[in-house]
């Protein structure tokens, strides 16, 4: 039987990794991420139903396909060669495909790397950059939480228990509001869970020694630092000390499918 | 320093005029500094006209500024239009929910009338107390939304984003009709007693749309509508580069008299553009101004500081100065104006 290969940015490790199967799978998988790239929801349903018919298992689609293309999205995110509006229409292609994949998946398949609750916290109602993380952190595995806009410390604590969160990720846009972080990391702390749970602090007005003043674990500049922040903050590497995203460095992704550029 | 030999309006138009000032002009957004340091909260400045400028006034006169701001970035078209506004006790107000769910409700929307509608006849009211306050040698700085901005907040950021992709003509027809009714509320200001007018368009930087949206969907109707308040009589437009704009200065000098900078290095955006605009900025309102000290301050205004020779400048922030700065720290800004701000610098 003749194999194909294709090269894709994984969504989980960030590694570019060759992904092998035949000439009918790989091209259904690089169709199928080239929609969700350019963001043709309407078409997304039909291309993971046709990834799936070519006998791949919906795990693989997931990963290969609907991932990869927003994998793409957010390395050009990151470089500023794409932008909001681009990502969201990412990820609601992403999404339409979810909900051809989701029956399919058994419920142990895709461990997620880590459970995340976001929200901007009390007082501030700024929804678009949190999502924006939220939108990452989910393409990159993790699976994610968000509790909208003016979070209250007692919300944060629920939603964190209720889902046995490992991460929780505070946005603010105002000078004024991030003084919230640090109330709801001291509700985080009477709650018995600051040493259960890691805390990211970012948001526009959020600078790094803000976030390591208040008791932060991480901070980021941008949505895509702080998914490589949110991965060292779980990964067995991470000492404690403070994570200054604006010092990561991420690997450089490539446009891997050929229908990328078009 | 020197006795100060122009007001506060002829330095400001010194520069803008490729003049020389007597000294360096000094501004500062400071609509919840202002509220914070006279001990009122935030909401008091929608109920009572008055405790606002008081609050303006003792700002002017305490830190020798070079004018006075309305209740900048109150989203009071957006509200008018049919948005939901909350004020909060002690925070600035803000849209919570849109009203314009598709393409069906741009149809129902009526032009507001800046003089009956809504807020914006409380907001006016303040800018005519302010500039009988202040009057002709203060000038009075009234932001005004431009279009981009207010269809995102009627229509919600995220729909609207998306809506670039799903129906652009949808999007275009929306910023037509905000065109209308921003400008119509900027002729007011104006009317009003505005000298003028600040905008800013946080939603259409680099961190938000590409070069290309900025130019289809953003920069044409703001230009139609700066340069319709100029008609109208604004001296000036000031417009706040909030977040990132290096790929998309060369188009917002096109309209505008000054250049609020947040994250540029002065100098340098200072030789490329104080031909077109003048320049000002930009210590940094949130990492310094808030969390700093005041030596820090100092040292920062002092850089700052070295954009003043040749004119062409104004000292500022970056933004807008946060509630809660000590004082101290506003203060160590005054005095490095009142230190070195006298030409020549």
């Amino acid at each position: 039987m003749a194999i194909a290969t294709m090269q894709i940015v994984d969504p989980i490790t960030g590694d570019l990794v060759e992904v092998s199967g035949t000439p009918d799978q790989i091209k259904a998988l690089r169709t199928l991420a080239a929609h969700v790239e350019r963001g043709e929801h309407l078409v997304v349903p039909d291309a993971t139903q046709a990834a799936l018919d070519t006998g791949l298992p919906a795990f693989d689609v997931l990963v290969n396909g609907l991932q990869a293309g927003l994998a793409i999205v957010g390395d050009r995110f990151k470089r500023q060669a794409a932008f909001i509006p681009e990502v969201l229409i990412t990820a609601r292609a992403m999404k339409t495909g979810m909900t051809v994949l989701k029956p399919l998946l058994a419920p142990t398949s895709q461990k997620p790397k880590g459970i995340v609750v976001l929200g901007t916290v009390r007082g501030d109602l700024h929804d678009i950059g949190k999502g924006i993380v939220g939108i990452m952190l989910e393409g990159a595995g993790f699976e994610v939480h968000d509790c909208g806009v003016n979070t209250s410390p007692e919300q944060f604590v629920q939603k964190i228990l209720d889902v046995k969160a490992d991460i929780m990720g505070m946005s603010a846009l105002l000078s004024t509001t991030m003084m919230n972080h640090k109330v709801t990391i001291q509700a985080l702390t009477e709650a018995g869970l600051r040493g259960k749970v890691k805390v990211m602090s970012g948001g526009a007005p959020v600078t790094a020694r803000f976030a390591e003043d208040i008791g932060a674990d991480a901070w980021a500049p941008d949505a895509l630092t702080a998914v490589e922040a949110a991965k060292l903050l779980i990964s067995a590497d991470w000492g404690g000390t403070f994570v200054n995203g604006g010092a990561l460095e991420r690997k450089a992704l490539v446009d891997t499918t050929p229908e990328a550029s078009a | 320093m020197a006795l100060a030999s122009m007001s506060p309006m002829d330095r400001i138009m010194a520069v803008c005029h490729h003049e020389i000032p007597d000294r360096v002009p000094f501004l500062l957004t400071s609509r919840e500094f202002g509220l914070r340091y006279a001990g009122v909260k935030h909401s008091k400045a929608y109920e009572d006209p008055e405790i606002y400028i008081g609050a303006q006034l003792k700002l002017l006169k305490d830190f020798q500024l070079d004018g006075v701001w309305d209740i900048w970035c109150t989203p009071a078209v957006d509200e008018a239009l049919g948005a939901t506004m909350e004020i909060p006790d002690d925070d600035p107000p803000w849209i919570t929910r849109p009203c314009v769910h598709g393409p069906a409700d741009l149809e129902k929307l009526k032009p507001v009338n800046p003089w009956r509608d809504g807020r914006m006849p409380y907001l006016l009211d303040v800018i005519a107390r302010l500039k009988k306050a202040v009057g002709p040698d203060v000038p009075v700085i009234a932001w005004a939304s431009p279009p981009f901005r207010t269809a995102c907040m009627i229509r919600g950021n995220t729909e609207l984003y998306m809506d670039i992709y799903d129906n652009p003509q949808f999007v275009k027809n929306l910023l037509e009709f905000t065109t209308e009714t921003c400008t119509a509320y900027g002729k007011a200001l104006v009317e009003a007693g505005a000298d003028i007018i600040a905008t800013s368009n946080p939603v259409a930087n680099m961190d938000c749309i590409s070069l290309d949206h900025f130019k289809e969907f953003a920069h044409p109707y703001s230009k139609r509508m700066f340069a319709a308040l100029k008609d109208a009589g604004a001296k000036a437009i000031n417009f706040h580069t909030c977040g990132r704009w290096d790929d998309r200065y060369e188009l917002c000098v096109e309209n505008a008299d000054i250049i609020h900078c947040d994250r540029v290095d002065l100098g340098e955006f200072k030789a490329k553009y104080s031909n077109k605009v003048v320049t000002m900025g930009n210590v940094k309102s949130v990492a310094t101004l808030l969390q700093g000290t005041s030596e820090q301050v100092a040292a920062e205004a002092l850089q700052c500081m070295a954009a003043a020779p040749g004119g062409r400048y104004i000292f500022s922030s970056d933004c807008a100065v946060p509630r809660d700065p000590p004082p101290a720290n506003v203060r160590a800004m005054a005095n490095v104006r009142e230190e070195v701000g006298a030409y020549p610098v």
